[in-house]
C-alpha cells in the first residue's frame, strides 16, 4: 500500500509540474480562479484587481473595461485558449439565443466543413474521434431541452478532464484546429497575404502542431467557416499597452446583414478569454 | 474517452503490421501503450544494415502529446545520446502534431540517421567529432552499428565506409576522372612523357601536340613507346617552323 501511495504522489507531482511548465510555456501567469479549462462567469473587477499594482495603462483600461463588460470567463492558457474561447463562445451564443434550430443548423455546418478532413487525404482513423466529439456534443445540446441545462452541458464538456486528462475537450479543440488549417489550405488566395512570408504551407504546418496558438488569421478562418454564416459576429477587445484609455475593439463582420449574436473575446498579448457586455453597454 | 486512445493505437499497430515495404516493426506485451519499434539503418549511411530498436511509451494525452521515444540500440549520432539513447528531434516535442503517428515518428527517426544535425546536438561529443573529424565519425558510427545494431562489418577502403567518407571518395573519384579527361584533352591523347620531352626543349605544349598531329604520330592509346628518330626530326622541324 505504501508503494501505491508513493506512486500516486509521484503522479500528482508530475502532473502539477507539467501544468506549471505549460503555464510557463504559455508565457503568462494564470491566476487560480477555479482551476477550470473554462471558468464560470466572473466579475471583470477581478481583471482590474490583477493590475492594481501594475502598469498604469492597464489600470486605466481595465477600470474602463469593467464599465462596459461586466463579466468574463477565464480560459486556460495551455496553447489552446483561442480555439477554446472561440468554440465555447460560439456554442454559448447559439444556446443563449434559445432556438434549437440554430444548434441543428450549426451541426449541419460542421458536417459540411468536415469534408475538409476527408479531402485532406489524412487517414480517417486520425480524425474520426475529433469529428465524433463535436457530433456528440451537438447531439447532447440539441436533445437537452432547457437553456440552463444546455449551458451546463456545454460547460461540462469543455471542462471534461476524464481520466486525469482533458481528452474530450482536446478532441473538440483539435477538431476545430484542423478544420481551420485545412480550410486555409483549400483557400490559399484568401489567406496568403496575411500569413508570414505568404507561405500557407509553413503557416499550416505550424498551426497543426500542438503548441501553436490561435492568431487573427486562424480566428478569421474559424469565423468564415463556422460563425459568419450563422449570423454570429466576433469582437475582440485588445487589452495592451497601446495608446488610449479603453481596450481597442475590433469586429469581424458576419456575412449576413442580420447579426444574431456576438462572441466577445478579450485578448491580452498571448492569451484569449471570453467577455460579456453589460446590457446597456455601447456595441 | 481514454478508449479512443486505445482504439487509435490498435489501428496504428495494425497499419504498421500490414505494411511490409517500410520495414518498420512494432511489438508489445499486454500493455499496448508500451511498445518496442524497430527500423533499418538507412542505406548509404554508417548505420546501413543495422536494426535499431526504439522504446516507445504512449502518454495518457496521446495523440495530443507526442509518443515518448528513445533508442534501446546504442547509436553514434549527434542527435542521440550515446549514453541513454535520448533523442533530440522537434517532431517528438514542439513540432508534434496529432495527425502524426507512431509509424511516422519511427520514419522520422530513420530519416534523422541520414540527416545528422550537429548544430543542435543531443550528444556534444559526437557532434564535435562529426564536425571536426567526419571520417572518424563515420568509422565509429559504423563500428557501433556493427557492434550494437548487427550491421555487417565494413571492409574499410573497399566498401562504403559511411555517408561522409563515401561522398568524399565519390568526390575524389570524380576529380580523378575530370583530371584524366583534362589530361587527355591537353595532351591530345598522346603519351604525356613523349609530349613533355619536347616541352622540356622549350616548346609550348599545345604546339607540340599540334606538331604530333601534323606529322601523324601514333598515340598508341596514350602509352609510351620509343619514337623513331625520323619522326622526332619531323616534329622538331615543324616546331622550329621549317617547311
Amino acid at each position: 500500500m505504501e508503494d501505491t501511495g508513493h506512486n500516486h504522489m509521484d503522479k500528482t507531482t508530475s502532473r502539477d509540474e507539467e501544468l506549471a511548465e505549460q503555464r510557463r510555456l504559455a508565457g503568462e501567469y494564470v491566476p487560480a480562479y477555479d482551476g477550470l479549462l473554462v471558468s464560470q462567469k466572473l466579475s471583470t473587477e477581478l481583471i482590474h484587481e490583477e493590475y492594481a499594482t501594475g502598469d498604469i495603462a492597464y489600470q486605466v483600461k481595465t477600470s474602463n473595461l469593467s464599465k462596459d463588460f461586466g463579466f468574463f470567463r477565464k480560459i486556460r492558457g495551455d496553447g489552446n485558449c483561442g480555439f477554446r474561447a472561440f468554440y465555447f463562445g460560439l456554442l454559448e451564443v447559439l444556446i443563449e439565443l434559445g432556438d434549437e434550430n440554430l444548434l441543428k443548423a450549426q451541426k449541419t455546418r460542421f458536417n459540411e466543413v468536415n469534408g475538409l478532413l476527408v479531402r485532406s487525404g489524412v487517414d480517417s482513423i486520425i480524425w474520426e474521434d475529433w469529428v465524433e466529439a463535436t457530433n456528440r456534443l451537438l447531439n447532447l445540446l440539441i436533445s437537452t431541452k432547457h437553456k440552463e441545462e444546455r449551458l451546463e452541458a456545454l460547460f461540462t464538456a469543455f471542462n471534461n478532464e476524464d481520466d486525469m486528462s482533458d481528452e474530450h475537450s482536446r478532441e473538440l479543440l483539435t477538431h476545430l484546429r484542423f478544420l481551420i488549417s485545412y480550410h486555409i489550405k483549400e483557400n490559399p488566395e484568401q489567406y496568403k497575404h496575411f500569413v508570414p512570408d505568404g507561405s500557407i504551407d509553413a503557416y499550416c504546418s505550424s498551426l497543426e502542431t500542438v503548441s501553436a496558438e490561435m492568431d487573427e488569421v486562424s480566428l478569421t478562418a474559424a469565423h468564415n467557416m463556422l460563425s459568419s454564416a450563422a449570423g454570429i459576429n466576433i469582437e475582440v477587445l485588445y487589452l495592451d499597452r497601446s495608446i488610449g484609455n479603453s481596450v481597442t475593439r475590433h469586429k469581424w463582420e458576419p456575412e449576413k446583414e442580420k447579426v444574431r449574436g456576438v462572441i466577445t473575446m478579450l485578448f491580452r498579448p498571448g492569451h484569449y478569454d471570453l467577455a460579456y457586455p453589460r446590457e446597456n453597454a455601447p456595441s | 474517452m481514454a478508449s479512443n486512445r486505445a482504439r487509435r493505437m490498435r489501428k496504428e499497430i495494425a497499419d504498421i503490421h500490414s505494411d511490409d515495404v517500410s520495414k518498420i516493426t512494432v511489438s508489445h506485451g499486454d500493455d499496448i501503450m508500451h511498445l518496442k519499434g524497430s527500423f533499418q539503418g538507412p542505406p548509404g549511411t554508417p548505420y546501413e544494415g543495422g536494426t535499431y530498436v526504439i522504446d516507445i511509451s504512449i502518454p495518457q494525452e496521446y495523440p495530443f502529446r507526442p509518443p515518448i521515444m528513445k533508442f534501446d540500440t546504442k547509436v553514434w549520432h549527434p542527435n542521440v545520446s550515446s549514453q541513454t539513447g535520448a533523442i533530440c528531434l522537434d517532431t517528438l516535442s514542439s513540432a508534434w502534431s496529432p495527425v502524426l503517428t507512431v509509424k511516422s515518428a519511427l520514419l522520422s527517426l530513420q530519416s534523422l540517421l541520414s540527416t545528422p544535425e550537429p548544430n543542435d546536438p543531443q550528444d556534444a561529443e559526437v557532434a564535435k567529432m562529426l564536425k571536426e573529424r567526419p571520417k572518424e565519425f563515420d568509422r565509429v558510427a559504423a563500428e557501433w552499428a556493427n557492434k550494437y545494431a548487427g550491421a555487417p562489418r565494413k571492409d574499410r577502403g573497399e566498401s562504403s565506409g559511411g555517408a561522409t567518407e563515401e561522398s568524399m571518395r565519390r568526390k575524389a573519384r570524380k576529380s580523378k576522372e575530370e583530371e584524366e579527361a583534362e589530361r587527355v584533352a591537353q595532351y591530345g591523347g598522346y603519351n604525356e612523357r613523349m609530349i613533355d620531352d619536347f616541352v622540356s626543349m622549350g616548346f609550348d605544349r599545345d604546339r607540340v601536340v599540334a606538331a604530333f598531329d601534323f606529322v601523324g604520330i601514333d598515340n598508341n592509346g596514350g602509352e609510351w613507346y620509343e619514337m623513331e628518330e625520323a619522326y622526332m626530326g619531323d616534329i622538331t622541324a615543324r616546331l622550329l617552323g621549317e617547311p
